[in-house]
């Protein structure tokens, strides 16, 4: 139910350009945000709770964190920064509530964790049906121990090998001190190296 | 440079941000150690195989969906702010259902206290009973062990001392009944040899108080032309005579208690409760409150009213006001 529609003669496309236009009143702005980002902060959202429908609640949650602020909107940072740190606490949150642990708990009592299937929703055009097949193991695979992963440890993996951003970036949506994050990302990556060990490397 | 530390900068060197000395250092201790160059290959394709991973897409109705939710949620928290916001109360769920549950426990333990103070006067009841069934069995086999009833006794005066509620039961008999009958049907039969029927009805009214149909003169005087058996004996005449003998029972107990009554008061005493004699005879009771040391008096007093049923209990020591409770019951 789209009530609001995009503006016909509106040529600007830079983030700041359409979030100055929605702070002056251009409520259709925000959909171009919307449509720009959602996929790269839905991404983030699958990595960190590793699950679909949770990650579908949590990123339009942070959509819905945004639109309630971006009048207040600074420039302070880049929009991506401001929206990936928004949707790391949403996570991180949704991780700490009594819904999402209940939940965890009845899926893995039916299901002992996630599934192959699971990953279906990821779209492989490339490559022969086996290759297809190897590569959805591989990706189950890396879901598993990403998901194993302590939550901090899980978000700067997340945030710098999976959506690539720079240390600054990660310094400011986390709030960890450059020291302590490089640490951080180098005992993530260990870890991650040593689960999957044994089945490529 | 060590393994340990060159394992703990690959990281570091992978990304591009170790500072030039250590990044040489490093370097050259790849070169030489194959562990840590199998390390860092290892590593490597590890972050490249990350970095290539497919991102997830969202729905394709998402941005629909988000709308709806912005929507629902602005009606929402126009009813939540317009309920709310004057008093500025927050009111998580938790913290509701955190507030229910103390309200539940608090509720729970009140009724439980409730039913434990409640408990107590039962148990004490239930000891009064012990009380008065030993009380009984003093009362009933007559030739009891000295001692033992001292012994009884004493607990019984102890026990009413400690509860002060115990009264003492004494059972009186108030027997109108077969005297009654036998004078009102003896008045009966010798009413027609009486020359005056006046006179028959005036010793019915003495004995009773009013007996109506003793004081008609003519149908006194008609009884010897009929048979004597028939008027005697049919239904009507008798059921007659039962309410009559009712009524004499009644009416005797009246006098009775009142006499009773007259003695509390000479006694000092004061009648606490009368019940009332429409009641079954074995529920007329009354209670009198009275000095300890009149009771021996007051016992003997009422022999003269009339006579007991069972012994009378033993005078109670102690100079406190006690109570006694009589119970009028028919010698029927």
């Amino acid at each position: 139910m789209n009530t609001v529609k995009s503006h016909p003669d509106r040529s600007y496309n830079e983030d700041n350009d359409l979030i100055g236009a929605f702070q002056v009143g251009d409520k259709s702005a925000f959909d171009d945000l919307v449509r720009k980002h959602q996929d790269r902060i839905f991404n983030l959202c699958y990595w960190l709770l590793g699950d679909y429908q949770e990650a579908n609640d949590c990123a339009q949650d942070t959509f819905i964190k945004i639109f309630r602020n971006l009048a207040k909107f600074r420039f302070e940072s880049t929009f991506l920064t401001w929206a990936h740190r928004i949707a790391v606490n949403t996570c991180k949150n949704r991780l700490k509530s009594f819904h999402y642990r209940f939940s965890r708990k009845v899926v893995r009592l039916d299901n002992s964790g996630e599934s192959l299937d699971s990953v279906d929703a990821i779209a492989d055009e490339t490559g022969s049906p086996q290759m297809a097949h190897e590569k959805k193991e591989r990706r189950y695979l890396i879901h598993k121990a990403i998901n194993a992963l302590p939550a901090e440890k899980k978000t700067v993996v997340v945030l710098r090998d999976i959506q690539g951003l720079s240390y600054e970036e990660i310094v400011k949506i986390t709030g960890l001190n450059p020291g302590t994050l490089k640490s951080k990302l180098a005992r993530a990556r260990q870890d991650l190296k040593s689960k999957l060990s044994g089945d490529l490397f | 440079m060590e393994c340990s530390r060159a394992k703990k900068l690959l990281s570091d060197y992978l990304d591009g941000i170790l500072d030039s000395r250590s990044g040489a250092q490093l370097e050259l201790h790849l070169l030489g150690c194959t562990g840590c160059r199998q390390e860092h290959d290892a590593l490597k394709a590890l972050v490249s195989e990350l970095n290539r991973l497919e991102p997830v897409k969202s729905p394709p109705d998402f941005l629909d969906q988000i709308h709806e939710r912005l929507e629902s949620r602005s009606w929402r928290a126009t009813i939540f702010k317009t309920l709310f916001f004057p008093l500025r109360i927050k009111l998580p769920l938790e913290l509701a259902a955190a507030a229910a549950m103390v309200a539940l426990i608090i509720g729970v333990i009140g009724v439980q206290h409730k039913e434990l103070s409640t408990q107590k006067p039962s148990r004490i009841s239930t000891m009064r009973s012990a009380v008065e069934k030993k009380q009984d069995s003093n009362r009933l086999p007559r030739k009891l062990d000295k001692v033992e009833t001292t012994s009884i006794s004493k607990q019984i005066t102890a026990y009413s001392k400690e509860t002060e509620i115990q009264p003492i039961v004494l059972a009186m008999v108030v027997k109108p009944a077969k005297s009654v009958r036998a004078r009102a049907t003896s008045v009966f039969q010798q009413a027609p040899s009486v020359p005056s029927p006046g006179k028959a009805g005036g010793v019915a009214d003495e004995e009773n108080g009013s007996v109506s149909h003793f004081s008609t003169p003519q149908r006194a005087s008609e009884m010897p032309v009929q048979d004597p058996v028939k008027s005697v004996a049919p239904e009507a005449p008798l059921s007659k005579d039962n309410r009559q003998l009712e009524e004499k029972s009644r009416l005797n107990l009246e006098q009775t208690r009142h006499r009773v009554k007259k003695l509390v008061q000479a006694l000092a005493g004061t009648v606490l409760s009368a019940r009332d004699d429409q009641l079954a005879p074995d529920q007329r009771l009354m209670t009198v409150s009275l000095a300890a040391g009149r009771y021996n008096e007051f016992v003997e007093q009422l022999r003269h009213i009339a006579p007991f049923q069972t012994r009378p209990p033993a005078a109670p020591k102690g100079r406190t006001p006690i109570r006694v409770e009589i119970r009028f019951i028919s010698s029927e």
